[in-house]
């Protein structure tokens, strides 16, 4: 025993003695112990509030309680000599240490509780600025403080994988692990309810409150589009007709990537003249391409493509998401804020049936801890107050309805996956990569030796998720001495259909090596890659495929130069992945390529953006993940 | 017989076990512990370092200790408040849940994170870290301001593993041209900021203004840069219930009014202003160490061999990040050499290189060979030094989004709204 057990004993011993004669003196003690607990805890609940909620463990109000908040103790009558043992054995309690973390756990509000939302990055704005108010709002009115994070995946794909898979170490890279979870609609709720059941992690089913607020899905059309303009509604069939005939050119985000994509390709699908598979693969041979990552990707693409095409041209996507287009709302990194110009706004068409709404449903996931159960309920609470509505109205959002849920398109996801999932167009996806001298360059964050290995393994990973009938082609590039600045190292046409694949790739990928020549434009690149995609395609073929290229490369570039236009335009996007400084700055060759061709371009300073890129690629072009996950 | 002198007997003999058992379990930081065979869980940020420097460093650890003293690296999201929201949520999963739920709660317990050192109070009040033995880390050889940013309430509740301060990026070659020595007042910089920017066509000075922590730093800077009589750790109400507040944020005002702080810097992050100064675009620019290695080494830097650093015209705010145990953790003997390997001046030295992180050491800022390579070093060393503090609060989060709401629009939208605004702001943070 150590001489501070002796001091301690001693001076306990003494106190206690003392307690049994003079209960005022035990006050005095007990206040001082009391003190030193609150002077840590008295500091918190100076910026938050005394607590509204009933004590769990003792079922009363401990805040209002003098004796655990400090408050009136001087005040406290003297007490009678009979209450004197029960003082003393209170004392005596508090002094030998029931431990300031069951005091602290017992006071109703402490500690803050911390809320983790996930939603979509159409709703971060709506939800930043309730979470913000609620937050505000339970210190105005003197009740238990929240701290609320906002988060937002960048597909639903990639939102309900992680959260079937028991949100673990890995999607932490994406966000916290979410409390609340607000997907576009109970479609997106379905499916992780369904690969949660799947994957046998129950504990994590998420559980809905009901809806927040509701948007619906719209035809909208340029101004140049007369036909259209006059209009204020549209059929399903009709649209349908249209497209499978191919007098529509129609845009949709994809159906794996966000709720109002699925929503779009439910209904297309349902309406689709027959119904059969047939026209299905028709309707998606048609559609614009490739799908678009998000809702705002999709209008991002708009906005970088006006003037539109000459051909009938409309997407499919939600009145919310138009009206922030139109009012010049930011969409992405790349689609900063600006005022719309009269030409540029689109006109809205509203179904002529029953309108296909997305519900906006409130999720918990798993099982919450009480207190954090109880302020994820009341944040839903708030949500669906009168205080919300003109913060829904102001964020282009329709309040809830009584009928949650009505005119969503019922169940049948799994199966309308399936059908997506085979009649979409193939890819045809041919990867050019640089091997000049900047490859050599580490990427931060990434264990790989230099850029180009981490390049080519992130390469390698992305195939293993496209489908049967995609096909890949592998380039190398640099300004190698003569007219050619590219190689051949895996002619288009191979698809993952052969086993043989991986480990071709593989090998051709761990034998790449920078080459001492310095970069090539990548334009020249970019057109040789076109030419040859185009030289390869099969137009007569009944599987029509998307081409698109992946440029990867490590060249810096000047925002200030202005780069030259691709000649001839072309059609077929180009993804770039830019490795080097300023990469897909204003004003550069690559962002001027990504933005030509409808791609995008990719900003890459580390390994983190490079897994980023990548995923936005992979839903891009064949959906994400693995084929048939979801289906 | 009275029941009286055997109870009280009771009650002083489990007085007296009891009292035994809490000194010892105070006197041993480790007594708690358990070798479960678990290891370490040791979560920090997304490792952005060069060659991904943390995530070998804990590879170099694993290699030299047993499989059940290995170390588990979770990387956090990458930007800090959700770095934060996972680590508090993280923390209060054992403590908010049920009797029957919170065993398997701690078992998911991180035992060794990095804070913010401007949440380490919040950390420490709510219960999420316990207080570490002094004696067992080498305090004497860390830096005072940061190892004070670990102390609360009396304690120690953290180790320093990197530090921070901001500096002022100049154009050597403008400020040459023009006879002029960095500015050493805000009203030099004033000066000299307009000077410049009209004359060469040029930003005069961007920053961290954007609504996000680094307005709150550069608040927090301005109202000390116009006070001189504030504390270097006062609190939110000291701070903004000051004369100063009014005439240290009417600065930063009157440069966007003036436009020798372009409007566009009102969105400008640390990337954005660093961009737009390595484009050749600004004359001054308000930013972190970082920044140096990256426009030195960069091909492209249009200013690569044409800028250099000084201190602040006003006082830095301290930054960095500190290591502290988690309350939940029965590895604590084992989190408490963890620390220790990272303290070490070899790992103090690898991070200053590879990643560009401000040593907590002292003797790092006068060794040599450093100094020789990364002339800056003193540079940062003074404006450490000379580093005031953010507010710190147990409610921090709350402070500094009340500061960022109330305060940002007056930037450019509302600047005639600055009195009110902060009248709102001191309502919020001192109910």
């Amino acid at each position: 025993m150590t001489p501070a057990v002796f001091e301690r004993l001693a001076d306990i011993t003494s106190l206690i003695i003392v307690a049994t004669i003079s209960t005022e003196e035990l006050d005095t003690r007990i206040a001082s112990d009391r003190e030193k607990v609150e002077r840590i805890v008295g500091r918190t609940r100076r910026v938050t509030l005394p607590p509204h909620d009933e004590d769990r463990a003792g079922g009363h109000d401990l805040a209002a309680d003098p004796a655990r908040t400090g408050r009136g103790r001087h005040e406290r009558p003297r007490l009678s000599r009979r209450r004197t043992v029960t003082l003393f054995v209170l004392a005596v309690a508090i002094l030998v240490g029931v431990p300031v973390v069951i005091f602290w756990r017992s006071s109703g509000c402490f500690p803050v509780v911390q809320l983790n939302v996930l939603t979509t990055p159409e709703k971060q704005a709506l939800v930043e600025d309730r979470a913000r108010a609620f937050e505000r709002e339970l210190m105005k009115t003197g009740q238990c403080a929240v701290t609320i994070q906002v988060s937002t995946a960048r597909s639903a794909h990639t939102a309900i994988d992680l959260l079937s898979n028991g949100w673990g170490d890995e999607a932490l890279l994406t966000a916290p692990r979410p409390h609340v979870w607000l997907p576009g609609s109970a479609l997106d709720l379905e499916q992780a309810k369904r690969l949660t059941e799947q994957r046998d992690l129950l504990e994590f089913t998420p559980e809905s409150l009901g809806s927040i607020a509701r948007s619906r899905l719209v035809l909208a059309v340029p101004p140049s589009y007369q036909e259209w303009t006059g209009r204020s509604s549209f059929t399903w069939p009709e649209v349908s007709n249209a497209v499978a005939r191919g007098e529509l050119l129609l845009a949709r985000s994809g159906p794996r990537s966000s709720s109002s994509g699925l929503a779009a390709t439910m209904a297309l699908y349902r309406h689709a003249p027959g119904g059969t598979g047939d026209v299905h693969h028709r309707i998606e041979q048609n559609l614009e391409s490739p799908d678009h990552e998000g809702s705002y990707d999709l209008m991002c693409a708009v906005r970088h493509s006006f003037p539109p095409p000459a051909q009938p041209f409309a997407v499919l996507t939600t009145d919310k998401v138009v009206e922030d287009y139109n009012a010049g709302r930011p969409l992405r990194a790349d689609c900063p804020k600006r005022t719309t110009p009269e030409g540029e706004r689109l006109h809205m068409l509203v179904p002529a049936e029953q309108p296909v709404l997305l519900d906006h449903p409130y999720v918990l996931i798993g099982a919450l801890t009480p207190r954090r159960d109880e302020a994820a309920r009341a944040l839903h609470t708030y949500l669906r107050s009168p205080a919300s509505e003109s913060a829904l109205k102001k964020h282009h959002f329709a309040p809830p309805g009584k009928d949650d849920g009505a005119g969503t398109p019922p169940g049948g996801v799994e199966e309308v996956l399936g059908i997506w999932e085979r009649a979409r167009k193939p890819t045809r996806l041919l990867v050019a990569l640089d091997v000049s001298g900047d490859m050599r360059d580490g990427l931060r964050g990434s264990p790989m030796n230099n850029r180009l290995a981490a390049a080519a393994a992130e390469v390698y990973t992305a195939v293993g998720g496209m489908g049967p009938r995609d096909q890949v082609g592998l380039w190398t590039f640099a300004d190698r001495p003569g007219d050619i600045d590219h190689e051949e190292l895996m002619e288009i046409g191979e698809t993952t259909k052969d086993e043989t694949l991986p480990a071709r790739l593989q090998e051709r990928l761990n034998a790449l090596k920078p080459e001492s020549h310095p970069g090539a434009d990548p334009r020249d690149v970019v057109h040789d890659a076109i030419d040859r995609l185009r030289e390869t395609s099969d137009d007569e073929g009944e599987d029509e495929a998307i081409d698109a290229v992946l440029l990867i490369t490590s060249g810096d570039e000047s925002p200030d130069r202005i780069p030259a236009d691709l000649r001839p335009p072309v059609s077929t996007p180009v993804f770039v992945v830019a490795l080097g400084l300023n990469g897909c700055a204003e004003r550069t060759s690559l962002r001027r390529i990504a933005e030509q061709t409808r791609g995008q371009c990719y900003d890459v300073p580390g390994a983190e953006a490079m897994e980023r890129a990548f995923d936005g690629l992979a839903v891009s072009l064949w959906g994400g993940g693995t084929s048939g996950e979801t289906s | 017989m009275k029941p009286w002198p055997w109870l009280i007997a009771l009650v002083t003999l489990l007085t007296i076990t009891r009292l035994i058992t809490v000194s010892r379990l105070n006197d041993d930081p480790f007594a708690g512990d358990v070798d479960d065979g678990r290891g370490l869980v040791f979560a920090d940020g997304r490792d952005t370092s060069k060659d991904a420097w943390l995530d070998q460093l804990v590879k170099e650890w694993n290699n030299t200790h047993s499989a059940s003293h290995e170390v588990r690296f979770v990387q956090l999201p990458t930007t800090t408040d959700e770095h934060r929201a996972q680590l508090v949520a993280h923390a209060q999963d054992p403590l908010l849940a049920e009797e029957d739920d919170a065993a398997k709660r701690r078992s998911e317990c991180y035992d060794v994170v990095t804070l913010d050192l401007i949440w380490t109070h919040e950390f420490a009040a709510s219960g999420y870290i316990v207080p570490l033995e002094e004696s067992k880390f080498p305090t004497d050889a860390i830096l005072d301001r940061a190892l004070d940013s670990a102390r609360f309430d009396g304690e120690l509740w953290a180790v320093p593993m990197r530090t921070d301060a901001a500096l002022l990026y100049y154009r050597t070659d403008l400020l040459r041209q023009e006879g002029l020595s960095p500015p050493t007042s805000w009203e030099q910089l004033r000066t000299q900021a307009k000077q410049l920017a009209t004359k060469y066509g040029l930003h005069g000075y961007v920053g961290q203004f954007d609504k996000y922590e680094g307005f709150t730093a550069g608040v927090v800077e301005a109202i000390h840069g116009a006070a001189g009589d504030i504390p270097p750790d006062a609190d939110g109400v000291e701070l903004f219930g000051s004369d100063a507040a009014e005439r240290g944020m009417r600065r930063i005002i009157d440069g966007f009014a003036e436009q020798w702080i372009p409007h566009k810097a009102a969105r400008f992050r640390e990337e954005e202003a660093r961009q737009d100064f390595q484009d050749g675009k600004a004359v001054f620019m308000h930013n972190w160490p970082y920044a140096y290695q990256v426009m030195r080494h960069d091909q492209k830097s249009r200013v690569k061999d044409a800028f250099d650093v000084a201190p602040l015209p006003v006082p830095s705010v301290l930054g960095g990040w500190n290591l502290a145990v988690s309350e939940c953790s029965v590895n604590r003997r084992l989190a408490y050499e963890f620390i220790n390997f990272l303290l070490r001046e070899k790992t103090q030295e690898s991070m200053f290189r590879k990643a560009g992180f401000a040593p907590a050491l002292e003797s790092l800022y006068t060794k040599q060979e450093l100094l020789d390579e990364f002339p800056y070093l003193s540079v940062l060393k003074r404006g450490l030094d000379a580093a005031v503090n953010r507010p710190a609060s147990p409610s921090y989060v709350q402070v500094t989004r009340a500061i960022q709401m109330n305060l940002h629009p007056t930037l450019i939208n509302a600047p005639g709204s600055l009195p009110s605004s902060l009248a709102a702001l001191l309502r919020e943070i001192d109910p």
